[in-house]
Formats: structure tokens, C-alpha cells, sequence
């Protein structure tokens, strides 16, 4: 099981390593936004998907991330590096605070906490203007010191190619199984022994920190940050990308925020109709096949092999 | 007192608000026993192991194990020190499946030899019947099979000292019933664990356990043998009809 992962891994790291020959600047912009995106769906699949703590204050943290560095480094003057580090400190702390003030809440009331506090960072961000110069933006230096989107391809693709590893490690350990316990059932979880508290504290950490990070990564790369990354619109496209993708499957959310986002970018010319047409597709999946289209294309590739091995699935029925 | 028993409920009170749900209540098990715990609902039963198993604070008194108080001790701390529970509507980790169940708790509880854990699991779903289910979600099992599979998975523990089972045989098959009978003596037997087990299956609580405590309107009404609480004007008045035979 785990060499099949390893090899898929090395395959799909290979193949996007090797996508950009033929791809113009725009496309690859598209694209690297899109691992922007799949890093912010990975993480926040780890609190909602996998451990069953529906925060809904991803974007927060991304735009916490992206401003704790470009405010390090216009007023402390920090460079780049430890802008970025000093940001995952921070959004990983922030999330640690999260999540003890929501340690005793659940579902719709956690739901409600945590979009309060990515409400508050948005406001902040927008009210503080003298700080944070509001909806006029901050600049932040772009992180090469270039606008080359080949170079930005290639960090982001690192960045997401490193989360994942972690998120993987992580959820195929035994505390994989320890976070799946708690979202199935958290009373029995600690009734067997499972350290509920300290578990959701530390994916509250883990999921803020590399949110963060790619925060402070995308503030360096479009050079110019506003208090929009911590609009609702933010979380509600990374929900979308989890849905669609598959909640709770490892792979489900970086391929639903890549399909999303080419979608969105594509589809541009509708303009706000593209979020109409997302919320659409969200209610047909969630309504007909919740697991996403991981789910849906593990059946499929089932059904096929079983079309063209039918004695292989005589003999495992047998 | 010459020695300490393995679990002690000492006096302990337990007050929502103006409702009393236990009073005064003391229990000593000793290693090895296997105590019935029975009385009409609304007596307290569940609350009691609600407090014994850490879910719930006792408003006054204390529970020991081995000796060592619980007081504040939270219930996943209570588990790694032997102390384990069932539910009494099953719980489960629905999406895994029933060998995950197994697993969970034997990794939760400091388990760290994967190969060790997946023999116990197997011989554990054969011994259960479980085995052909072993890669089926839990929630895909019927309401006995869960029951039998929430109580298994405690086995899955080496340090199992102390196992409360809230209705366990609930709503269980005959089959079934056996099963879950010859594992928890099984278990006595070979570790004397000891249960505490609540019940209002009288035949199966006469088969398994050496002594039972009545409670009633969350004081204990009585504590004996079987054979002496059928005996009991008190009890049979209370509880368990007039027409009663043992």
C-alpha cells in the first residue's frame, strides 16, 4: 500500500515538474495558484476532514501568514526568510489559541467561533489601516526578487509537495487513526485511552502553521496583499475545492482545488456566476455522493478492472 | 479491611441540581469479581458508572483503583490505567472497520508492535465470530453485532484491570449473548479482570456474577448473592415483583 503512494507521489511530482514545457505564463500562474489553494484545502482537510473540527477560519490564518511577513519586514526589517518563519510562528500560535478557546465546542457551535475569529482578523486587517494600510494593501517584496512564473512554479509546487509529506506522515500514522477516532466518535476516543484535547490541539497547530506558511508564500509571490484573503468568499472556495475533491481522502482536496481553480480561471467570463455554479455542484454531491470524486473514481476504476478481469472478482467473492 | 480492594467507590454523591441520581454510595470490588449491578430505571446505575469511569464528577465521596484516588483524573488517563467502559446505546468508530475498532485501542493504549496487534485482532474476531466481517465499516453492523464488537474491543487492552459494562446484552441475540458470556469469563478467568456489570438480564447476571448490589432511587438497597437478593423482601418489593422466583 505505502510503495503504491510512494510511486504514485514520484509520478505525479515528476509530471508536475514537467508540465510547464508548453504552458504559457498565464497558465502556469493559474496553476500556481492552484497549489496555493491545494495547500490551504489539504490543511483545513485535516481539521474538517479528518479529525471532524469544522473551523471554518482557514482563510484567517493564510492572510495572519501573509501579513505577520510583510509587516515584520516593512517594520522590523527582517528578511525574507524569517518574515516567513516569524509568520508560520505566528499563525501556528494563533491556531494553538483557536483551538483551546474551541476546545469544548462542537459542529455548528465551533463553526460559528472560528468564522468569528477569521471575521475579526478581516476586520482588523481592514480597520487597522494605519498599520496595515487596509484596502489600499500592503506591499511585500516578491520573494526572488523577480516576476519569473516559471521560479514561482516551482516554489509553489515545492511548498505543496512538502505539506503533503507531512499531512501524510501524519495521517497514516498511528495518529491518522487517532484523529479519524475523534471525528467518528470523541466520547468513545477517550474512553479508550485517546488524548482528545492534546489531538485537536495539535491538528488546530499543524493545519494554522502550514496555512500560514502558504500565506506568507503567496504574499511574497503577488507582491501585494489585501484584506480580501480573509473575506468568507476565501474559506467558501476552499470548502467548495474539499468537497468536490473528496472530505477526508488524502488526495481529494489538491485535486479539487487544481480542478476548481483552472475552472474559475477558465471560466472567467461568467463573472460571480462561476460561485453560483460551484454552490450548485456542492449541493448535487453533497446530496448524491458526499465521498467526492476520489470516491467516485475509486468505484469506477473498480468497476473497470472488474470488466476486464471478471474472474478476478469471481474469485474474491469466492 | 486487610488489603485494598481493586476498585473502591467510597460514599460518593452525585446531584443534578435538585436531582439526587446517586447517594451515598459504596462499593468494593475485589480482584477477580465479577458484580452485578441491577435496579429499576432511574436508579442511579448509569450515573454510577458514569463517575466510576470519569465521564462525571462525583458531587462528594471518591472512587480508588489499586488504591490510587481518581479524583480529577479524566477518562482517557483512567483508561491507560486499566479502568475501561462500554456504552450503553454502542459506541463505535463508525466509518473504520471492525478490526480498526480492535486496533484503535490497542494502539491508544501504548500498543507498539503493529504485528502483535493484528494477532490479538485476529484471534480475538475469530473467537468472536467477528472474522468475516473484520473489513466492514463498523456502522454497517447490526445492533448485537456492535454490542458484541464495543465490548471486544476492550480486550484489545493488555492492561485491562477493570471493565464497566453499561447493558451490555441489551437488545443481543441469544447467539450472541453466549459469545459476549464466554469472553467476559474467559477474560476473568485468565487475567482476573475484574466487571462491573449493569443488567436487567436476571438469568445472565445469576450465570456470571458471584455477588450483586441493588440500587434503588440511587442508594444501595442491598448487596449479596443472588440466591440472597430473591430472598430479600426488600428487593423483591422494590424491584422485582412480587411473582419473582430465582
Amino acid at each position: 500500500m505505502r510503495r503504491q503512494h510512494l510511486a504514485l507521489a514520484v509520478v505525479a511530482l515528476a509530471g508536475a515538474a514537467a508540465i510547464p514545457w508548453g504552458m504559457d505564463d498565464y497558465a502556469l500562474g493559474v496553476v500556481t495558484i492552484g497549489f496555493y489553494y491545494a495547500v490551504l484545502a489539504a490543511s483545513w482537510n485535516l481539521l474538517a476532514g479528518y479529525t471532524g473540527q469544522f473551523s471554518l477560519a482557514q482563510q484567517g490564518f493564510a492572510a495572519l501568514g501573509a501579513y505577520a511577513t510583510g509587516l515584520s519586514i516593512r517594520d522590523l526589517g527582517v528578511p525574507i526568510w524569517l518574515g516567513i518563519l516569524l509568520a508560520a510562528a505566528v499563525s501556528c500560535g494563533m491556531g494553538l489559541a483557536l483551538g483551546l478557546l474551541t476546545l469544548r465546542l462542537r459542529a455548528i457551535y465551533l463553526a460559528i467561533t472560528t468564522w468569528g475569529f477569521a471575521e475579526t482578523v478581516h476586520i482588523t486587517l481592514t480597520a487597522g489601516y494605519q498599520v496595515t494600510r487596509g484596502e489600499l494593501g500592503l506591499s511585500v517584496p516578491t520573494l526572488l526578487g523577480n516576476l519569473d512564473p516559471l521560479s514561482y512554479y516551482y516554489v509553489f509546487l515545492g511548498l505543496l509537495a512538502v505539506s503533503l509529506a507531512v499531512l501524510y506522515l501524519v495521517c497514516h500514522s498511528r495518529i491518522g487513526q487517532f484523529l479519524r477516532a475523534i471525528r467518528d466518535d470523541e466520547l468513545r476516543a477517550a474512553s479508550l485511552g485517546i488524548d482528545t484535547t492534546r489531538w485537536k490541539l495539535f491538528v488546530f497547530a499543524l493545519s494554522s502553521l502550514l496555512t500560514g506558511l502558504a500565506g506568507a508564500c503567496y504574499a511574497h509571490y503577488v507582491a501585494v496583499i489585501g484584506p480580501d484573503m480573509a473575506d468568507f468568499s476565501e474559506l467558501a472556495k476552499i470548502v467548495v475545492m474539499v468537497v468536490i475533491g473528496g472530505m477526508g481522502t488524502f488526495a481529494g482536496p489538491v485535486l479539487g482545488a487544481l480542478l476548481v481553480q483552472l475552472l474559475t480561471s477558465y471560466l472567467g467570463q461568467f463573472g460571480a456566476w462561476d460561485n453560483v455554479l460551484f454552490a450548485l455542484v456542492v449541493i448535487v454531491l453533497m446530496r448524491t455522493y458526499r465521498e467526492g470524486l476520489v470516491a467516485l473514481g475509486r468505484r469506477l476504476w473498480r468497476r473497470l478492472m472488474a470488466w476486464m478481469h471478471p474472474r478476478v472478482e469471481v474469485a474474491a467473492r469466492g | 479491611m486487610s488489603s485494598e480492594a481493586l476498585l473502591a467507590v467510597e460514599g460518593v454523591s452525585k446531584r443534578f441540581g435538585g436531582l439526587v441520581a446517586n447517594q451515598d454510595v459504596t462499593l468494593r470490588l475485589e480482584r477477580g469479581e465479577i458484580r452485578g449491578l441491577i435496579g429499576p430505571n432511574g436508579a442511579g446505575k448509569t450515573t454510577l458508572i458514569n463517575l466510576i469511569s470519569g465521564e462525571e464528577s462525583p458531587s462528594a465521596g471518591e472512587v480508588r483503583l489499586e488504591g490510587r484516588s481518581l479524583l480529577g483524573i479524566p477518562p482517557f488517563q483512567r483508561a491507560r490505567r486499566g479502568l475501561l467502559r462500554t456504552f450503553q446505546v454502542p459506541r463505535l468508530f463508525g466509518t473504520m472497520t471492525v478490526r480498526e475498532n480492535l486496533l484503535l485501542p490497542y494502539l491508544a493504549l501504548g500498543g507498539r508492535d503493529r504485528r502483535a496487534g493484528r494477532r490479538r485482532s485476529d484471534e480475538l474476531l475469530e473467537r468472536s465470530g467477528l472474522a468475516r466481517l473484520a473489513e466492514e465499516p463498523a456502522r454497517h453492523l447490526s445492533g448485537g453485532q456492535q454490542a458484541l464488537l464495543q465490548l471486544v474491543a476492550g480486550f484489545m487492552c493488555d492492561g485491562l484491570r477493570c471493565y464497566l459494562l453499561d447493558e451490555p446484552f441489551a437488545g443481543v441475540n441469544p447467539l450472541i449473548k453466549e459469545t459476549m458470556i464466554d469472553l467476559i469469563r474467559d477474560h476473568n478467568r485468565r487475567w482476573s479482570t475484574v466487571f462491573l456489570i449493569v443488567s436487567h438480564e436476571m438469568p445472565v447476571i445469576r450465570e456470571l456474577c458471584s455477588r450483586v448490589t441493588v440500587l434503588a432511587a440511587g442508594r444501595v438497597l442491598f448487596e449479596g448473592t443472588m440466591e440472597e437478593v430473591a430472598r430479600s423482601r426488600e428487593v423483591v418489593d422494590a424491584y422485582l415483583g412480587r411473582e419473582w422466583t430465582p
